[in-house]
């Protein structure tokens, strides 16, 4: 090798330049994207956290001061941003599994071979995550009615008094919950669906003579065969409870009592309806950091159980 | 071990009838293979059997156990499947195991079970590897350990050879009649692959739309095919086929009025009788100019050590097939003349059916 002709050398260290340059050319304009839409935000965002932005710095950016971590101070020692904190974190806790799980037997139930009118149900489940969301927002308030709606009036048959969904500070998130599982989970089942459907049939079929029932054939043959696909709708789920704010927002307001304050609607209130932006951009910052330490953790389990 | 009958099996899809009446019997220790061009149903059959498909009617009985109503796991059967359907996660060993596993069995027999086929198999080395990490062949094996494991009665192979290179091929066909010969398991095995079926079958079932065709031994399939259907799968190059008309003595006229010398029948043909004459590649004679049929070589394919010669009559029909051992003799263009040994020619009515010919 070391005997390679110096001609021959060059050569191959100018097609490596080239492919340097053809690379760079052609990742730039996605790496610009990211660069505008996401890095300038996010560092802008980051600086807007130090300082005590507000409706009088956008009339004039001379009153514009750094105030360094006077805003995260306050919002440590603010409870409602504890509160919100705590909300969030019970829906990331019950949502995702919630979710992901709900999404995972959507799909397997519109892909197994017996179901009659596969394409009717795909849509049907699919429906509710393009529907408009304050129109479906409407229709279950109805549902969760305390004396009309469906779901008291079916839980009566099991003897269950009624219960006041949205107007209770403890009924009121599960309620939400309901909700936003109802409304996202036909994008997680699409997801699920084509990952299931690249499940070669004979594996399955494989685990049937040899004797593993449903539940085992979905423990040690579905589920390792979709692990990138879980994890990556966990991710995806996780990142959604984090930040959610409409159905909160045209279901409740926050309330009662603030029961549903989630940490996007507290920013939200923070920057929009206080005006104190550099707030509002200090939660976000924490926000981004809480999302990134969920993703991180959820990366190495899944990496520590062969999913990835 | 056991016994294998498949019994006025019909299968439909919507108003596709895919399986129409086969029954089978398969005799305990039986290597049957299961031949048929694609969508004959073959692999429904198969999978019938394993009780991956319900029959919408027909019996399958293992071992004298009437098994149509049984989940696959009860059936005392084991599958290897085409694309070999390892669980990609586990490591060959847990594949191995996984059966035993979940059926709870001791977990030092299940070692010693798994030990004992990756030995009968020579895959010892590689218990610790996951699919991911082995050759067609390897995969292969394993994917065969797996249903030795299970000490089946019955063996069910879906065309388990497809996926592998041509070499490998051969190789894996002589291990497996080695080790049908080593376990001596009732096995019933699905190809479309003739060679296959002729290599490896103590009985070949040649199925076609649904129905069965011929079940044989691969001599007897060979050298008395029922029909036209079965006379032309096996073999290659495929049996050559002429249409005729019987002159009542003994002779068959073709269309351009040359004539061929019949073998004798059970039953003698009328005059005017039509049929088809087949001859297989191999029986043709080239020879005597002044007693054959002349031709001229359109086309040679040369094998090496054997040639086939595409012949042309000079009448429009189809090229007559011969092979015979190259000797570099024969060159495209050149005039040959070609015989039809009477006791080597195929006779079949106008349906296809094969016309029994007198002892000899």
């Amino acid at each position: 090798m070391n005997a390679q002709p110096r001609t021959g050398k060059s050569a191959s260290a100018v097609g490596r330049a080239n492919k340097t340059r053809a690379g760079w050319a052609m990742s730039s304009p996605a790496l610009a994207a990211i660069l505008l839409f996401f890095v300038l935000p996010a560092i802008a965002s980051l600086f807007l956290s130090f300082t005590d932005f507000d409706i009088y710095a956008l009339a004039d950016i001379e009153n514009l001061r750094l105030v360094g971590l006077a805003n995260y101070q306050r919002l440590l020692e603010n409870p409602l941003f504890w509160k919100a904190m705590t909300n969030t974190l019970l829906l990331v806790a019950f949502g995702t599994p919630f979710i992901v799980t709900l999404s995972l037997f959507a799909a397997m139930l519109v892909n197994s071979r017996w179901l009659k009118w596969r394409p009717v149900w795909r849509v049907a489940l699919f429906a509710p995550y393009v529907t408009t969301l304050v129109a479906t927002a409407v229709v279950w308030r109805y549902l969760l009615h305390t004396r009309y709606g469906l779901l008291n009036y079916l839980l009566s048959f099991f003897g269950v008094p009624p219960i006041d969904w949205l107007g209770s500070p403890t009924a009121s998130l599960p309620a939400i919950l309901l909700f936003v599982g109802w409304k996202t989970f036909g994008y997680n089942m699409i997801i699920f669906l084509a990952a299931l459907q690249t499940v070669p049939r004979e594996l399955d079929e494989a685990a049937r003579i040899d004797g593993a029932n449903w539940l085992t054939r979905l423990r040690h043959v579905t589920l390792p065969a979709i692990g990138p696909t879980l994890l990556l709708v966990s991710v995806l789920t996780v990142a959604a409870m984090f930040q959610l704010f409409a159905e909160p927002y045209v279901m409740t307001q926050g309330g009662p009592a603030q029961s549903t304050v989630t940490i996007l609607y507290f920013m939200y209130e923070e920057g929009f309806k206080w005006w104190n932006l550099g707030s509002g951009a200090a939660v976000a910052f924490l926000l981004f950091l809480c999302i990134m330490a969920v993703t991180l953790v959820q990366l190495r389990f899944a990496k520590r159980s062969g999913a990835i | 071990m056991a016994g294998l009958s498949i019994e006025n099996a019909r299968k439909s899809f919507g108003a596709t009838e895919v399986l129409k009446g086969v029954s089978i019997d398969i005799a305990d220790g039986e290597f049957t293979v299961i031949v048929g061009p694609s969508g004959c149903g073959k692999s429904t059959l198969l999978r019938a059997v394993a009780g991956l498909e319900e029959l919408t009617s027909g019996r399958v009985v293992i071992g004298g156990r009437d098994v149509t109503d049984l989940a696959p796991s009860e059936r005392g059967i084991a599958m290897v499947f085409q694309s070999y359907a390892l669980y990609p996660h586990l490591t060959v060993y847990e594949n191995m195991a996984f059966g035993l596993k979940i059926a709870k069995a001791d977990k030092a027999a299940v070692d010693e079970a798994v030990r004992r086929a990756a030995t009968t198999l020579s895959i010892e080395t590689l218990l610790d590897r996951k699919p991911g990490a082995l050759s067609g062949g390897q995969r292969q094996r394993v994917a065969i350990g797996r249903a030795i494991v299970r000490q089946p009665q019955i063996f069910l192979f879906d065309e388990p050879l497809s996926n592998l290179d041509a070499d490998l091929r051969v190789r894996m066909r002589y291990e497996f009649a080695e080790l049908h010969r080593k376990l001596g398991t009732t096995t019933l095995y699905v190809t479309h692959d003739q060679v296959e079926a002729m290599t490896l079958a103590d009985r070949i079932v040649v199925l076609r739309d649904g129905r069965i065709e011929q079940v044989g031994t691969p001599r007897e399939l060979y050298e008395r095919p029922a029909n036209i259907f079965v006379a032309q799968f096996l073999g290659t190059p495929r049996m050559n086929i002429a249409a005729a008309t019987a002159d009542g003595a003994g002779k068959a006229i073709l269309p351009d009025g040359r004539n061929i010398v019949l073998p004798a029948l059970t039953v003698p043909l009328a005059d005017g009788t039509p049929l088809s004459i087949g001859i297989r590649p191999e029986d043709i004679a080239i020879g005597d100019a002044a007693v054959d049929l002349p031709f001229t070589i359109r086309f040679i394919e040369r094998l090496g050590g054997l040639a086939t010669l595409h012949l042309d009559g000079g009448n429009g029909d189809d090229l007559v097939t011969c092979q015979l051992r190259d000797d570099g003799s024969f060159d495209e263009g050149d005039a040959v003349a070609a015989s039809f040994p009477a006791n080597r020619l195929h006779l079949f009515d106008a349906d296809g059916q094969a016309l029994g010919k007198a002892r000899e």
